[in-house]
């Protein structure tokens, strides 16, 4: 007796599922990708920080941006300092052209400290900058 | 020397390391910023010099305790030709203005600013 036959079950596997199923492999290569990347990076910061040296540089680093600070600071508090002083000296108008010297001045402490004695209005790069009290052009 | 300097870690890996790269970079930046912020403060100390003591040369010209902080703040980075000449106070009672040289200026002093410009600041 022959047993009957079964009738083989082709399944066909819609398109979708085959899209969603391809789409969680890339992105699980891709997360992997990403992981080992994250790993890699970590593993180059850890040698880096383990050497000696490498201290050395961001010691340095420190103390380049504190150096620069210092510089800036004592820029900026010399300019005031000297804004100051040319103010109180002439307190009793407003002077429409400063000498060569004075023009040095302004210009060098462009960013740094502001003088009121002097009408800047005529003074590049100074008259770039304009203030409320001129009104709108 | 490399013997020396690989004891403290200077070998293949570290040179090829990205992060001592970036590093190295940021540490040429700072140190050219830091470089041109010092040129920056020089420049400016050195046209301070001749504005302040040409100003003296006027004849209502006051010596002030801004004469000292400035002088001060340039301390070091004033023109040689300039550094003698610098107007400064001495508001110590019975004190006189002098130069940096440390003869006596005959300037008035302004050492007290609750009269005069005050009012402008």
């Amino acid at each position: 007796m022959v047993a009957p036959e079964v009738p083989v079950q082709h399944w066909r596997i819609p398109a979708v599922l085959m899209t969603s199923v391809l789409v969680a492999e890339v992105g699980s290569a891709t997360l992997k990708s990403k992981a080992v990347k994250r790993t890699e990076q970590i593993r180059y910061l850890r040698v880096f920080l383990r050497t000696p040296l490498a201290w050395a540089l961001l010691l340095l680093l420190v103390g380049a941006v504190a150096a620069e600070a210092r510089h800036r600071e004592g820029n900026r508090l010399a300019c005031a300092s000297v804004a100051m002083l040319m103010d109180r000296q002439i307190f009793r108008e407003k002077i429409a052209g400063p000498g060569r010297a004075e023009i040095r001045v302004l210009r060098a402490c462009v960013e740094y400290a502001t003088f009121t004695t002097y009408d800047t209005n005529n003074i590049p790069p100074l008259s770039t900058v304009r203030r409320i009290s001129d009104g709108l052009p | 020397m490399l013997v020396w300097l690989s004891k403290f870690g200077f070998n293949r890996a570290f040179l090829v390391n990205p992060v001592t790269w970036v590093a190295t970079a940021l540490v040429g930046v700072a140190l050219l910023a830091a470089n041109g912020a010092d040129q920056h403060y020089d420049n400016t100390c050195a046209v301070i010099a001749p504005a302040v003591i040409g100003a003296t040369a006027d004849d209502e010209y006051f010596v002030q305790k801004y004469d000292n902080l400035t002088y001060q703040h340039c301390l070091g980075r004033i023109p040689q030709q300039w550094a003698g000449q610098w107007p400064l106070t001495d508001c110590s009672p019975g004190g006189q203005a002098h130069w940096s040289n440390g003869e006596p200026a005959w300037l008035p002093q302004k050492c007290r600013f609750n009269t005069g410009v005050y009012q402008l600041f």
